[in-house]
Formats: structure tokens, C-alpha cells, sequence
């Protein structure tokens, strides 16, 4: 047969283009479902995380079901808000689900994932995700925040491709621990989110406000626009939340306030953090 | 096929399609072949392990399977044939990392499609794949592949270790050593040190091997 | 608009090809002893990024995303194509590669005799296949972000061809020691290079 005619060439290609596709469907197929299943347990993993459990997941020999064991353990509940506050109960599976595409959820604002944990001790937590753009690509996190939708109970936050050892520190605890404790509401109820001042310490003794990371400006920046835009567009949601519980923001200033919530709700926290957080 | 003499499995020939690109044959050192994108993951040693893993895979792969093919292949399609198989392992390599060890294919993120375009795994296929048969392509891929992830490897190491104190995420230097004023070399892990590091390797090989020195 | 310009000097200086992700290091290190073979190469990048970059994007945008051929029918919705983009950009890239050569050649033979001969090295350039791959990851909104974003990158790689074969032509007078010769000081001065344009780093428009 010859092989420089254009039948043998056309014949070859198409039979190369066959068994070529055969292959990569099987196996895309194939691989799919652990595909995803990584994708939740990541996502499962940070929510954990950011109410301050799933530890163990290290020396976990299957992570994915040690994942989904602790999730399912602490995530009482999960709902969608709208921009007016008004709350739609969804299965957690639909609430997960949305996760996969954070800026469209943010544009739309109608559905906004919102997730219950529930600690041991009976102290609920509200779980929400927060995207943003940091320098290079895009940065994402998940904000615990106390019952009185107020306080941050923990912050984790990760990036697509900040510099390393700069932009890249804020998915590193030291910057994220900062979060806890802070509080997004002033004393006046006015929503100020949280900032992010240059320089080390010079955030010390502000209950808004945290360090940024030194060299990591631009990222800092990022994370700074994430939390008021996205934890903004929670604000309705919040406020409501407030107002049911009958509860009216506590100023920061009222220590006595401050430490009996912060005491109930959370037992790990040293004491130190918790005067520094309400010093002010 | 069947008339030509048996070769051992592991004759000096094809050993040295093994192991000559490990040392003195070094793909990036002599060739300079696919340097490409891969350097932008040695900052940290555990990705460049995966990435080197994964070239080398591809690269032996594709020099089995277009050597296993090479007499059946059109002239004048070559190239497009050759893309092909190397785009469809790359993609299996890529699902199969992205199911497995889905944190460091995450940090792999586009570099691992930029194996595709590697110049070492082309370079291979034009000039050992095509005109030999498949056990020492196979063995030529798998050292070529190595040689390069050696490279990665040792800038990476250095990299990682001057530049976040760790190795394979590990600290090794010690805490003490930062408290008297150590401070780890925040420039090493930017993209620029790694071509430094390189060259410096390339110097170092160059000034040992005399007869690859230029003019 | 804003946003346009921003991604195109971005992707000029910021994130350049060559300094902040290596890619099309082969032939930057091959091709730029001299000025003019740089140039040569330089202005095919140019041009065969900002062609392929935008038609993969198209590609990714109706065919390969999770969800891309609702247009041809509404049961098509959870087809998630996007394993196959590797194999769809770097055919394209091959094609049009291919293609531009026979056009160049026929119509501009003037043209080809300086630009042809870098067309067929380009087809595996790391640099074409990279920027059709960051534009799928960094999922551009339009297509006007997308082709500024080729264009940008093109030129970034232009700019720092040209530099390194610049310096090149100059180093043929400088005593190197004899190890670090060619390739070697080649790949260290790359490194300072890109030192100097991370002055760029954090540009804002």
C-alpha cells in the first residue's frame, strides 16, 4: 500500500482521531467522580477549617471520607440568601454544588451559599465563602462568624497564584489566626468589614482591622475589597439574623458583653487574644 | 523484525540510552532542550518531583508508542501524529494527576499541557523514536526524562532551601539559626532565580565536561 | 476599555512570557545570538499568538467548557468537554500554523523569506500553547480581554527576545569565563533580566 496517498493518509488519521478519543473519554469518564469527589473534600476541607475542625485530616488514610465524616458532623444546615437577607433552606449537597462557581454566585446575588455548623457545646456558627481578585488570579475563602453574625470565629483564605513567601502567606495561618476574634460590625452597627493596615502591629488593639502581609501589598489589597464586597453582600442577611435573635450588636467596648459571648461560644481561644480583640 | 540478531534486554547500547542522558548527555545541559515552562514549578521540591515524574512518563510513553508505530506513519503527517499521541498521554497524565494527588496538580495547574509542547519529547521522538526500535526508544525516553527531572530536582532543592528553609516541606533549618538573624532568601523563590540557578548548574557541569564548552 | 488596557500592559510587563513562567525557552535561547533572526522570531510570535489565542478561546468558550453546547441543544448541558482542550488547542495551534505559512508564502513571498522559516518552530513553542492555556484558566470575559491578552503576551515575548539578542551581540566582546559561555551566561543574564522587569510587578491602571 502506498503510503504517501491521500487515502492511506485520510485512513490513518481517522483511525488514529478514533482510538485517540476512545482512550481519553474512557478514562475521563473513568477518573471523573474522584475528580470531583477531590474537588468537595477540598471544599469541605476549608469550610471545616475555617470553624476550626477537621485537624486530623493529615493522618487520615482515606481524607475524602474522614472529610466528609467531619463535615456532616459539624454542618448542621446549609441555605441561600438573596441581596434583600431573605433565606431559601436547600439541601447542603445544592448549597455545595454552588460553591464551584463563587463569582457568578456574587454577580447574581440571589442565591449566596451560607453554611451552619454547629460546635460542640451547642454553638452555632454561619459559614460564608468569599472570592475576590488578588494579583495574579483569583483568591477565595470561607469566614466563620459567630451567631451574632458579628464576630469572626475563623478566616481561611486561598489563591490561585499569589507570589510565594509574599501575596501566597495569607493561605498560611499566622495571617488567617489574625481573623479570629475581629469584628465586622462598629460600635455604631455600621458594617465596616474588615481592613488590612501595612506594617506589623499596626493593627494591634483594632477590632476591624488585621495586618497585611508585608511585600503583599496588591494581595493584600485583594483580600481586603474580597471581604467588603462579598461579607457586604451578606449584610441583609446578617442584619436579619440580628434582629431575630433579638439581639442588638454588641459594642465592642461593653467588655462584659463581649467576653461572656466570646466565652460560650468558643473555649479554645487563649485569653490574651480575647482582651486584645476587645481592648478598644 | 525477526530476522535480525537478539539483542539483550540490557546491552551496553542501551544502557547507555538509559543512563547518558543522566549525566553527560544532559538534555537541558548539552541540548538545551525543554527548559520551557517546567522551571516555573521548582520553587517547592514536591511539585517538581511530580513534574518530573510526569515528563518522564510521557517521554517514555511516547517514544514506545511512535516507535512502535514509526513504519506505518505518512511522512507528511508526522509531526500532527506525534502531537496527538503526546497531547492524548499528557491529558491522561493530567486526568490521572488531577484523581490522585489533586493538591499538587493544582499547584501544577497549566504546566502540565506545557508538556506538550516540551521540546525534549519532540526532540526524542524526530531523533531516537522514529529510527529505532521500541525497547531502546522506551529506555532513551525514560533516561531523557530522568535526566531532566534531575535537573528540576537539584534546582529545586536549592531553591526551596535557600529560599523557604524547608525541604519536601519539611524545616530543616533549623529555629535557632533564625533567631541569630538568618532569614530565608525571599528572592530565591521568584521566577528569575530559577534561570540563575541553571545557568550556574550549566557552569558547573561545563567547567567538569571541557569538550561541550562553546568556541 | 480600562480593563483591556490593563490586561495588555499587564501581560507586557507583568507577566511576561519569558520572565515569569519560562515559556518558548528553547527558541529564545537558540534564536537570539542575533538581532535580526530574533526580530524574525519575535514578530511570528506576535502574530500567531493574537491569531490563536482568540479562536481557542471561541473553541473553549462553544465547545469545550462544562455547559458550552447548550447552543446546539438544551440536553447538551452537563457535556464537560474540557479534558479534550490540550489535544483541540495544540491541533489548532498546528493548523493555523500551517496554514499562515502556506497564505505567508503565496502571497507575501517577500514576507516569508524573512518571517517563513521561524513558522514551523513555532508550532511548538511553549509560548503559543502557554497563552492558549492561561487564557482558558484565567477565563478572560470576552474576547477583547482575550486577544488583548495574546497581543500583550506576544509582544512581551518580542521585548524580551530582542533584549536578550541585544545583549548577546554585545557580550561577543566581553571575557566570559570559558564554561559560562553560550548557553550558561545566556540563562543567567535571562534571570537578571527578569529581575529588572519585576520593577514592573503590581502595575496598575
Amino acid at each position: 500500500m502506498n503510503k504517501q496517498s491521500n487515502t492511506y493518509i485520510v485512513t490513518y488519521a481517522t483511525i488514529l482521531v478514533v482510538i485517540v478519543a476512545t482512550v481519553l473519554s474512557f478514562a475521563a469518564i473513568e477518573l471523573q467522580p474522584m475528580q470531583q469527589a477531590n474537588v468537595k473534600t477540598e471544599k469541605m476541607g476549608a469550610i471545616l477549617n475555617a470553624i476550626g475542625a477537621g485537624d486530623g485530616v493529615a493522618a487520615a488514610a482515606d481524607k475524602n471520607s474522614y472529610v466528609a465524616g467531619e463535615f456532616s458532623k459539624y454542618i448542621t444546615g446549609a441555605f441561600f440568601v438573596d441581596s434583600t437577607g431573605h433565606v431559601n433552606e436547600a439541601p447542603v449537597e445544592e448549597v455545595l454544588a454552588s460553591l464551584n462557581d463563587l463569582p457568578a454566585v456574587f454577580a447574581a446575588r440571589t442565591a449566596m451559599p451560607v453554611f451552619v455548623a454547629t460546635l460542640s457545646g451547642s454553638a452555632k456558627e454561619y459559614v460564608v465563602p468569599v472570592t475576590g481578585k488578588g494579583l495574579w488570579g483569583p483568591v477565595w475563602g470561607y469566614i466563620a462568624l459567630n451567631e451574632d453574625c458579628n464576630t469572626i470565629e475563623g478566616a481561611v483564605f486561598d489563591h490561585k497564584s499569589e507570589t510565594p513567601g509574599l501575596g501566597a502567606e495569607i493561605a498560611a495561618k499566622p495571617f488567617q489566626n489574625q481573623f479570629i476574634d475581629k469584628q465586622i460590625f462598629n460600635k455604631e452597627g455600621l458594617f465596616v468589614s474588615i481592613d488590612l493596615l501595612k506594617g506589623k502591629g499596626s493593627s494591634a488593639g483594632n477590632a476591624y482591622a488585621v495586618d497585611a502581609i508585608s511585600g503583599g501589598t496588591l494581595t493584600s489589597n485583594g483580600v481586603k475589597a474580597m471581604l467588603f464586597t462579598c461579607l457586604g453582600d451578606y449584610e441583609p442577611f446578617f442584619r436579619s439574623v440580628q434582629t431575630k435573635a433579638d439581639r442588638s450588636i454588641v459594642p465592642v467596648a461593653d467588655t462584659i458583653a463581649t467576653d461572656t459571648l466570646a466565652t460560650d461560644s468558643l473555649t479554645t481561644v487563649p485569653t490574651d487574644t480575647l482582651t486584645k480583640g476587645g481592648a478598644k | 523484525m525477526s530476522t535480525q540478531e537478539k539483542e539483550p534486554l540490557f546491552s551496553a547500547k542501551n544502557m547507555n540510552a538509559l543512563l547518558g542522558p543522566l549525566g553527560r548527555n544532559n538534555p537541558i545541559l548539552v541540548q538545551v532542550l525543554g527548559i520551557c515552562s517546567a522551571l516555573a514549578v521548582t520553587a517547592k521540591m514536591k511539585p517538581a518531583f511530580v513534574m518530573a515524574l510526569s515528563v518522564t512518563v510521557v517521554t517514555a510513553f511516547s517514544n514506545l508508542i511512535i516507535s512502535l508505530m514509526r513504519k506505518g506513519i505518512p511522512s507528511r503527517i508526522r509531526i500532527i501524529v506525534q502531537l496527538v499521541v503526546v497531547a492524548a498521554l499528557v491529558i491522561l497524565v493530567d486526568q490521572v494527576l488531577k484523581a490522585f494527588v489533586y493538591d499538587i496538580s493544582k499547584q501544577l495547574s497549566v504546566f502540565v499541557g506545557l508538556i506538550i509542547t516540551n521540546c525534549i519529547i519532540m526532540g526524542r521522538l524526530e531523533a531516537f523514536a522514529m529510527g529505532n526500535k521500541p525497547w531502546p526508544s522506551f529506555l532513551d525516553g525514560i533516561g531523557n526524562g530522568l535526566g531532566y527531572g534531575l535537573i528540576l530536582i537539584i534546582v529545586a532543592f536549592f531553591r526551596e532551601l535557600l529560599g523557604s528553609g524547608t525541604l519536601w516541606g519539611y524545616q530543616v533549618i533549623p529555629q535557632w539559626c533564625y533567631e541569630h538573624g538568618y532569614a530565608n532568601n525571599g528572592l530565591m523563590i521568584l521566577p528569575p532565580m530559577a534561570l540563575i540557578t541553571v545557568g550556574i548548574i550549566i557552569w558547573i557541569h561545563r567547567s567538569r565536561n571541557k569538550d561541550l564548552q562553546e568556541k | 476599555m480600562e480593563n483591556i488596557l490593563n490586561i495588555f500592559v499587564k501581560s507586557i510587563f507583568v507577566d511576561n512570557m519569558v520572565f515569569a513562567f519560562f515559556f518558548g525557552m528553547c527558541s529564545y535561547i537558540a534564536v537570539s545570538k542575533t538581532v535580526k533572526t530574533a526580530m524574525g522570531l519575535g514578530l511570528a510570535v506576535i502574530f500567531v499568538m493574537t491569531v490563536t489565542v482568540p479562536v481557542n478561546y471561541l473553541l473553549n468558550k462553544f465547545v469545550l467548557e462544562p455547559g458550552a453546547l447548550t447552543w446546539v441543544s438544551p440536553t447538551l448541558a452537563d457535556l464537560d468537554l474540557s479534558f479534550l482542550s490540550f489535544i483541540i488547542f495544540i491541533a489548532v495551534i498546528a493548523s493555523i500554523v500551517q496554514l499562515v505559512e502556506m497564505i505567508v508564502e503565496k502571497f507575501a513571498p517577500g514576507l516569508y523569506s524573512s518571517l517563513g522559516i521561524f513558522l514551523p518552530l513555532i508550532a511548538v513553542n511553549c509560548a503559543i500553547m502557554g497563552g492558549s492555556l492561561f487564557m482558558q484558566e484565567r477565563a478572560y470575559a470576552n474576547i477583547g480581554e482575550a486577544t488583548a491578552f495574546a497581543f500583550g503576551s506576544g509582544i512581551g515575548w518580542w521585548l524580551a527576545i530582542i533584549g536578550m539578542a541585544a545583549i548577546r551581540e554585545k557580550l561577543t566582546y566581553s571575557n566570559i569565563p570559558k564554561p559560562l559561555k553560550g548557553v550558561g551566561i545566556t540563562f543567567i543574564i535571562t534571570g537578571l533580566m527578569g529581575i529588572a522587569f519585576m520593577i514592573f510587578l503590581g502595575i496598575q491602571l
